[in-house]
């Protein structure tokens, strides 16, 4: 039996090839997905930590526990209750320990200097305090480092730069405590014999910068816990901080909702004064993960599923191919006595042979998919990014060994029902030509009908499914099935179509057609079912190409164009203006002189327009006013004042000019006319009735007004949104509308002075000598946002790459099905007419004209495939991709959706399409130019 | 002694087998008589199959003449043997062979096309038809005839084109006795309508009587001939 197997195995070498691959491919996909995921989400939840530590330059992956000591209570259980909990916490969170950093300090007192200084009173309200580790995490700027051991009474301590001037010290002066004393009843004397600072400016041990330590006077951690820290008989008051933190490179993505939880458990738990546990620096960032992980996770998954039902069919269909070509043995065995169990088990275990194979192929390959998902930068696009660090757990051989079950049952499934088959069945149905079971019950058109009303009710919901987003809720997983439905199905729906274009051009040419187009038009025409299933895929390869590229292009294009319009520009920053607010603040307990007000100093905007790189800079003033209302009953409202100068304006912005039914230079010329000129957003219009030509006031936050004329009305304008949505404490989106005045920034400057603006800057591309002009001299900004760095991060996040990623991983696998199917089914093909070759040869026909009939049916069968996979798939871009690109969306969706589709996509598409059938064809030709006659019709005697 | 219409000098033939040559055929020269009917008698392995694909110019011997015409054909290149074959030649072959997509009528009419037919194609496909005794059943595909009416088919196929020889080769081998009789006298009856040259290889000893020349081989040689 088993000898059987193998023979058979080894005789259909391309059938179990592509039975193979369909498997591995099955196999790889399926474990790529949670290896994928897991790298990804690691990838990502480091990055958001790292982004922090990078933005706010804190290391935000601890917990603090907090705990005192009160001398007057002789009660110190609730301190050994969270000393202890210090001991245990990293086990219990699951976390990987970083650093323990234990802060213990006592409360201030008024300390004496005993040297009976002149120049300094001398009277200190400090604290002694200690922190573990404290001696690996500083240098000494002056002095010396503290000593370990007490002499003459007087415990040596080092301070911080600020505490040292602040409380105006010297080295080795020696203070004495008035209320802290020691055992014996003495007042506690210190000395400071140095001033220390961080040794490393980014060390994570100061939780706390050391200049925050303004009065405390370290001394050595073992001295403090013997001397102060008695927990029998408390001898002082003592307050106890536990920095306890964690290195968040080995959180894992799995944790982070029992860390969420059991953190807000301990949050509770201690809340007092006595016990505080306080994660809140953490939890954060943890919950912003936690709603881009829902939504990565979920989508990834269901991108996947058109590929991984795709595989399922392609097994099927090869397996039941090849058990077409096998019935003759089947039968054979089934009438000499085998048992149908017998016939089972063969086949059972062949898929399970089979099966065994694609996993040990399939696990590297998936791993290998994974590091290309991590490469993707767009449809068919990669680059070279760090590496993601794949690793293969348990849940990736869960979903191995699903997808090996899975691939089995489509495997033996079919064999069920043809076991039962004996010769005399067989022979009797040979010359059957049944059309396939669903093409009878209209199954295909059943299908694509129900997708066709998903899509309908979907769009139906189209505003409700938005909101759900911006709640960061998942996303309906049917959409994305029935897209993929909705393009299956209209693949089988085509079919019926493509048998009816041949004959049309058949019967159109009749009496034209040379003998070779003839015997070709025939063979499609009358063999047509055969060559469904090739059809299929290279439909479903064209069509999901174009829908996936198309996808891919338009959520990376509209998060593009959206990005460049809220930022306006392509550099844009706010520089810290010198003012003379010092100066004012030190007169301010006396009386300020008339007239005298906040000034500015105007930096030279002009000097970054001589930067190589920079083509254009536009000064635009941002300040939130209000408007007056002139009739009482009206509530004045709070808008957005954008003062801008029209002519650098209109040279710098990047602003699609359809979003406007005029270019934006036309507004910006009708603004310059007058200089009390202003174009308002056009709720303005709407919800204020205000028109053209109305005059108006508005005033900033001093009072100051300014009189104007509303000389027009627009919908857009660079960085604008009309909408604000917001979350509400209670998890509703708010929606509130945002105003704008544009009003000319000489009225503005010349009526309120001149204040900060910002500097809208145009570039070339190339902003490395801006940066450098910037670094070397050390600009300050208050803001600062650089468009191109900023769609980087956006193609780098996990949700957009991912999705690159898959759809052009599953555009990959179904084009290695097509040509696997493509292959099969024209070698299948030739192999069965290579007696039909011998007679057409024989009777006269010239190779050439046998090569002609061959590209003739590639033309009506490979050609209409593609061509009504090319309409199937832009059908599909065009109705769907405007609800999937909802999953995409952020609150800060500005510019209106559209379905982008890119001709560079399009001609990479067809040409890799192109090339695959061209290897095949060529292939083909191999294999027809290998047949002699003589043989080819020697082989219809046997 | 009629026309000679085709003749053989010294054709050898020989293909590589596991070690060495096997000799298909060895040393054949025979004369086909025009408009006659000849048989090649043999055993099967005795190399009919393999000489009738030879004087049909669909293989090449390994050496020795084949002259149709006065032109040794074994020399000319494969395009023009390609028309020798589409204008002069008629194949019918053991396996029926029938394009399996076009019905009985396509069938004949391909091979009309194919030849470059300058007549009228359907009249000349139905008259075949008709000739073979097949006048009704033309718009039935192959599968959808018995053994003997697709032999029909396959006959009035290869005489559409009014070719000058038929090679038939085993024609009646998977006909019963009464349909192979039959399928003869169709052969013996286009001899006298249409004047053309048949060469038939045959084992079955009952259809010899039809022969107008027949050869024996036996193991790649000619052991016997008789003339009538």
């Amino acid at each position: 039996m088993l000898r059987f197997m193998m023979q058979k195995l080894l005789h259909k070498k391309w059938m179990v090839v592509s039975l193979l691959i369909g498997n591995i491919l099955l196999m790889a996909i399926a474990c790529s997905n949670p290896m994928y995921k897991n790298a990804s989400l690691q990838r990502s939840l480091t990055k958001q930590f790292s982004d922090y530590v990078a933005n706010e330059g804190v290391y935000p992956a601890y917990v603090t526990l907090e705990s005192s000591i009160v001398k007057d209570k002789n009660d110190t259980s609730d301190y050994k209750a969270m000393d202890e909990l210090s001991d245990k916490i990293y086990s219990d969170l699951k976390l990987v320990k970083k650093e323990k950093v234990h802060y213990i300090c006592t409360n201030k007192g008024y300390a004496y200097s005993t040297m009976g200084r002149t120049d300094n009173k001398g009277m200190h309200n400090i604290a002694m305090s200690a922190m573990s580790g404290l001696e690996d995490h500083i240098k000494i700027l002056y002095g010396k480092m503290y000593s370990d051991t007490v002499n003459d009474g007087v415990i040596e301590t080092i301070v911080s730069q600020n505490m040292f001037i602040e409380n105006n010290l010297v080295l080795d002066e020696v203070l004495e405590f008035d209320n802290i004393k020691n055992a014996d009843g003495s007042k506690v004397k210190i000395k400071v014999t140095g001033v220390y600072t961080n040794s490393e400016s980014n060390d994570v041990y100061w939780v706390k910068a050391p200049t925050e330590y303004e009065t405390d006077c370290f001394i050595s951690y073992d001295i403090f816990s013997k001397m102060f820290v008695n927990l029998d008989k408390p001898s002082a008051d003592i307050n106890s901080i536990w920095y306890m933190l964690f290195d968040y490179t080995k959180l894992s993505p799995k944790h982070v909702s029992s860390l969420i939880q059991k953190t807000e458990n301990y949050q509770k738990m201690y809340s007092t004064k006595l016990q505080r546990f306080d994660g809140s620096a953490y939890t954060g960032i943890l919950k912003e993960f936690k709603i881009s992980q829902n939504k990565s996770v979920s989508t990834l998954l269901i991108l996947e599923v058109p590929v991984l039902i795709l595989l399922c069919v392609f097994i099927f269909m090869i397996s039941r191919q090849m058990l077409d070509l096998e019935q003759n043995e089947m039968a054979l065995l089934k009438s000499r006595g085998s048992s149908r169990k017998q016939i089972l088990t063969i086949y059972f275990i062949q898929s399970v042979i089979l099966t065994l194979v694609s996993m040990l192929v399939g696990l590297p390959l998936g791993a290998f998919f994974c590091a290309v998902l991590g490469s993707a930068n767009g449809f068919l696009e990669f680059v070279h990014r760090s590496s993601l660090s794949i690793s293969i757990d348990l849940q990736v051989i869960l979903y191995a060994i699903g997808a090996g079950i899975l691939s089995i049952l489509v495997m033996v499934l079919p064999v069920i029902r043809k076991s039962g088959v004996t010769i005399v069945n067989l022979k009797q149905g040979k010359n059957r030509n049944t059309k396939a079971l669903w093409q009878r019950v209209y199954l295909d058109v059943i299908i694509f009908l129900v997708s066709i009303y998903g899509l309908y009710s979907f769009y139906g919901r189209k505003q409700a499914m938005m909101v759900d987003m911006l709640l960061g809720k998942n996303i309906d997983p049917v959409l994305f099935l029935c897209s993929s439905v909705f393009i299956i199905s209209a693949g089988l729906v085509a079919l019926r179509l493509q048998p009816l274009m041949v004959k049309l051009v058949y019967f159109a040419g009749k009496k034209l057609w040379r003998p070779s187009m003839f015997a070709s038009f025939l063979n499609i025409i009358r063999n047509g079912a055969k060559q469904q299933f090739m059809m299929v895929f290279l439909i479903l390869t064209v069509a999901l190409g174009i829908y996936n590229a198309t996808v891919a292009r338009t959520i990376l294009s509209n998060a593009e164009e959206n990005i460049k319009y809220i930022n306006g520009a392509d550099v844009k920053f706010k520089e810290v203006w010198e003012d003379n607010s010092v100066f004012l603040k030190s007169t301010s307990t006396y009386q300020v002189p008339e007239g005298l007000s906040l000034v500015y100093k105007e930096p030279d905007s002009e000097r970054f327009l001589g930067i190589d790189g920079v083509d254009s800079v536009s000064r635009v003033y941002r300040e939130d006013v209000c408007v007056r209302k002139t009739s009482r009953d009206e509530a004045d409202f709070n808008v957005a004042l954008m003062a801008i100068n029209t002519k650098e304006f209109g040279e710098t912005v990047n602003f699609d000019s359809t979003l406007l039914p005029h270019h934006i230079n036309t507004y910006l010329n009708v603004l310059s006319t007058k200089t009390n000129a202003v174009l308002l957003s056009s709720n303005f219009h709407t919800t204020q009735s205000y028109d053209i030509g109305d005059r108006f006031v508005y005033e900033n936050t001093d009072g100051a007004q300014i009189e104007s004329v509303v000389y027009g009305f627009v919908d857009y304008w660079p960085s604008y949104t009309d909408k604000k949505y917001s979350l509400t404490e209670d998890g509703v989106l708010d929606t509130s509308d945002n105003y704008l005045i544009v009003a000319n920034l000489g009225k503005v400057q010349e009526e309120w002075g001149v204040k900060p603006y910002e500097l809208w800057l145009k570039t070339s591309g190339d902003t490395k000598a801006l940066y450098d002009y910037i670094n070397s001299e050390n600009v300050q900004f208050e803001m600062f946002e650089d468009t191109n760095a900023h769609m980087v991060n956006v193609r780098n996040e996990t949700l957009f790459q991912g999705t690159n990623g898959i759809l052009t991983m599953s555009f990959i696998v179904v084009l290695i099905l097509c040509s696997a199917g493509f292959l099969i089914y024209w070698i299948l093909s030739i192999r069965q007419r290579e007696l039909l070759f011998g007679v057409f040869r024989a009777m006269g026909m010239k190779k050439g004209e046998i090569i002609s009939m061959l590209i003739n049916e590639q033309i009506f069968s490979s050609g209409i495939a593609i061509f009504l996979g090319t309409v199937i798939g832009i059908t599909a871009s065009r109705l769907f991709v405007p609800l999937v690109q909802i999953v995409y969306s952020t609150t800060e969706q500005a510019v209106p959706m559209n379905v982008v589709m890119k001709e560079a996509d399009m001609v990479r598409l067809f040409g890799v399409v192109g090339a695959v059938i061209c290897i095949c064809m060529v292939i083909l030709g191999i294999l027809i130019s290998k047949i002699k006659i003589s043989q080819a019709l020697k082989l219809g005697e046997d | 002694m009629a026309d000679i219409i085709l003749k053989t000098n010294h054709v050898i033939q020989s293909f590589p087998v596991a070690g060495g040559e096997f000799v298909a055929l060895n040393d054949i020269n025979i004369e086909i008589p025009k408009g006659k009917l000849t048989i090649l008698k043999g055993r099967s392995g005795s190399g009919k199959t393999t000489l009738m694909n030879i004087l049909g110019a669909l293989d090449y011997p390994k050496s020795g003449e084949v002259i149709l015409k006065d032109r040794d054909i074994t020399k000319l290149a494969e395009r023009e043997r390609e028309n020798i074959r589409k204008q002069n030649i008629g194949f019918v072959f053991q396996s029926v062979a029938l394009i399996p997509m076009m019905n009985a009528y396509e069938n004949v009419e391909f091979a009309l096309r194919l030849s470059g037919f300058k007549g009228d194609m359907k009249k000349r496909a139905k008259e075949c038809l008709e000739m073979v005794g097949l006048g009704k059943r033309i718009m039935h595909m192959p599968q959808e005839l018995s053994g003997g009416e697709q032999q029909r088919v396959a006959i009035a196929r290869a005489i559409a084109h009014k070719p000058k020889i038929i090679f038939a080769d085993e024609p009646t081998a998977e006909l019963d006795t009464n349909t192979g009789i039959q399928v003869v006298k169709i052969f013996k009856n286009l001899i006298e309508a249409e004047g053309i040259t048949i060469v038939m290889t045959t084992h079955d000893t009952g259809l010899m009587e039809a022969a107008e020349c027949l050869y024996e081989l036996e193991d790649g040689k000619i052991v016997d001939r008789e003339y009538d």
